[in-house]
């Protein structure tokens, strides 16, 4: 009954559920080119024309249909909150986006339709021309620092643990919140402090602004976010 | 390299490939139904590479097909420059009258 509830979880957090379409290319591909890979291996056929065409599918062409809608399918997934929440000690991050009664502003952007359920990645994500490869091959050290460092830690030592590598920039919230808006213009605190907040030297998520954005940012976060150039 | 060895060495390194591509097809493909950090990392860095490497193996065998089969040099003959063909001696010139 454990195993059952298992699998099930397990197929439910899995990319096929949430990318349904690359997922399958990628699982078809790699069947065909098994297919043609094994019957090389069982058949031991004569290494004639029409069978060396036939190889080229099963070494080439399959596999790296495969890959590729693997990675599309794999890169989407990494997007999710869900993904981000698979490590233990992001849990209770997860949790608060995910209580519709909390007012953290991680919460505030995890409702929102449009991009919610990647809300981590979109406030965390570095922007530019190849920001999903360049924010997973950064991410990569987060998979080395669970790994090393974190695996085994229970949840509230590592609450009080973890941190960001470098001050949150404000560059992430101007992405979506321009500044230039006629509303925006009209608070005190956002004109008084337009040229700081342009250039980074004032952070958004500063206390007494915006943060603490997740209820577990430490001081020290916002004296580092504040220190931001 | 007689055909025999030949045949022997390409076929046995098209297994060993083919044993690689399906590992890496196993990899792969693991990483999509197990979403987790870990097995994402493994599907996209060693999946991949043991495909790269399989695939390299694969084109390696071609290659030695058509070398064996003397399309390179056949080609090169083909595209070669022709050597100048030898200018026949001048005629000497007509003796007068």
């Amino acid at each position: 009954m454990a195993d059952l509830e298992f699998v099930t979880t397990l197929f439910e957090q899995s990319v096929v559920t949430m990318h349904p379409v690359m997922s399958a290319v990628s699982v078809v591909c790699a069947l065909i080119a098994a297919i043609g890979l094994v019957w090389f291996l069982v058949a031991r056929p004569a290494l004639t024309g029409p069978n060396k065409v036939m190889l080229l599918f099963a070494f080439g062409v399959f596999p790296i249909g495969s890959a590729m809608s693997g990675n599309i399918a794999g890169f989407e997934h990494t997007k999710h909150r869900r993904f981000c929440g698979s490590c233990h000690v992001m849990g209770p991050y997860r949790a608060d986006a995910e209580n519709p009664l909390s007012h953290s502003l991680a919460a505030a952007h995890a409702h929102n339709e449009e991009f919610g359920t990647d809300n981590c990645y979109e406030c965390h994500k570095d922007y530019g021309a190849f920001s999903t490869v360049m924010t997973k091959l950064g991410g990569m050290r987060h998979v080395y620092e669970y790994y090393t460092h974190y695996h085994s830690m229970d949840v509230k030592t590592a609450l009080d643990t973890i941190e960001l590598y470098k001050p949150f920039p404000n560059a992430n919230c101007v992405r979506c919140h321009s500044t230039e808006g006629r509303s925006w213009l009209t608070l005190p605190d956002h004109h008084s402090n337009l040229a700081s907040l342009r250039s980074g030297a004032v952070s958004c998520v500063s206390a007494g602004c915006h943060g603490p954005v997740h209820p577990f940012s430490k001081p020290k976060h916002q004296l580092h976010a504040a220190a931001a150039p | 390299m007689n055909l025999e060895y030949h045949t022997t060495f390409v076929y046995r390194l098209l297994r060993w490939a083919a044993v690689l591509a399906l590992v890496a097809l196993f990899l792969m493909v693991w990483g999509v139904f197990d979403a987790h950090p870990i097995s994402l990392v493994i599907a996209m860095s060693v999946g991949q590479l043991l495909g790269t490497l399989s695939f390299a193996a694969f084109a390696f065998v071609v290659f030695l097909d058509l070398r064996r089969a003397h399309v390179f040099s056949r080609r090169a003959a083909r595209f070669s420059v022709p050597p100048p063909p030898s200018m026949p001696p001048s005629a000497p010139p007509p003796a007068s009258p």
